[in-house]
């Protein structure tokens, strides 16, 4: 249930053409869900399991840009050490 | 040691300049963790992409991390949002007034709807002088049973929020109720829009103020916890 001054029918504009293009990476040991905006760049839309610490730090906030090796056959592979 | 730490910090910037090709700049590390509140509070549903949403599921961790983590003395709370999911709003409320170290909310632009309860949340509120805060009733979206129970969930929902922003600031249930059921004050809707001085008369938010004044009260109290923490262990 939306609590909002803005009108309705503004906010909820688009809702039924959603597509949901977000993978899942894993690096760093964090598991996160991004949006692939390029090969290898992306856009974090929230992060699945990580440290509590890893919440507190600004680049892994829902929105920012990240860069991931795309997944392969033999699964989820990261460009950080 | 820092003769040690400088070096692998200095690598640490190489490599991810080399890698990456960005870096952030070294910060210094502070004992305050500034939470912003932004857009649309995002909740149970995804929002179309026209909105700039904060995303709940990434603020409760954050409050807990605040809270675990023992470098952080203090959380500052800057709100400029314009509601969202009323679950989620009052689950960020309800975790900003369960943390036990001091918080200082501020409300910059606007805290309305859901945002009320959030900007009350705090240990102490303000409010920008130029801010406002609209009180309105809640709504309901999508397919409505013409049915009396759905009246009732909706009068529930609403008191969940009346109750919580009554027992977290000095106004009163009467007042509050007033300024949501006005009519007359908004174009759209029934309620009234508040504005910073009139947040603070009325006994919602505590005080006037910007990012100075809640950083001096956040630090005041910081140094009022810390006495009282040492205070503890000596017993």
């Amino acid at each position: 249930m939306l609590y909002t001054t803005m009108p309705l029918e503004q906010v909820l504009d688009g809702l039924e053409n959603q597509q949901d293009r977000s993978i899942m990476i894993s690096q760093g040991g964090i598991t996160m869900q991004v949006e692939p905006l390029a090969p290898g760049v992306g856009r974090i839309v929230r992060l699945i399991e990580a440290g509590l610490n890893d919440y507190l730090r600004p680049e892994l906030t829902p929105g920012s840009p990240i860069l991931f090796a795309a997944p392969s056959e033999g699964g989820l592979r990261s460009v950080l050490p | 040691m820092p003769q040690v730490e400088e070096p692998k910090k200095a690598d640490a910037v190489v490599n991810t300049i080399q890698q990456l090709g960005q870096t952030t700049a070294p910060v210094l590390e502070s004992n305050l963790f500034c939470m912003t509140i932004i857009g649309q509070i995002e909740g149970h549903m995804v929002l179309p992409p026209q909105n700039k949403t904060t995303k709940y599921e990434h603020l409760i961790p954050q409050l807990v991390a605040a809270e675990q983590n023992s470098k952080i003395e203090g959380v500052l709370i800057v709100l400029n949002t314009v509601g969202g999911d009323v679950e989620a709003g009052l689950a960020i409320a309800e975790m900003i007034s369960s943390v036990s170290k001091p918080t200082v909310t501020l409300v910059l632009g606007g805290g309305h709807s859901i945002g009320v309860p959030i900007a009350v949340a705090g240990d102490h509120s303000f409010i920008a002088e130029t801010a406002t805060m609209t009180i309105h009733p809640v709504r309901l979206n999508g397919l409505v049973i013409n049915v009396p129970q759905s009246f009732e969930y909706l009068d529930k929902m609403q008191e969940r929020v009346v109750r919580f922003v009554t027992s977290h600031s000095g106004i009163s249930e009467q007042v509050f109720k007033a300024l949501m059921f006005k009519t007359g004050e908004l174009t759209r809707d029934i309620g009234t829009t508040v504005i910073g001085p009139d947040a603070v008369a009325n006994g919602l938010i505590d005080a006037v103020g910007g990012i100075g004044d809640a950083i001096a009260e956040l630090n005041r109290r910081i140094d009022q916890y810390r006495l009282g923490q040492a205070g503890g262990r000596i017993q």
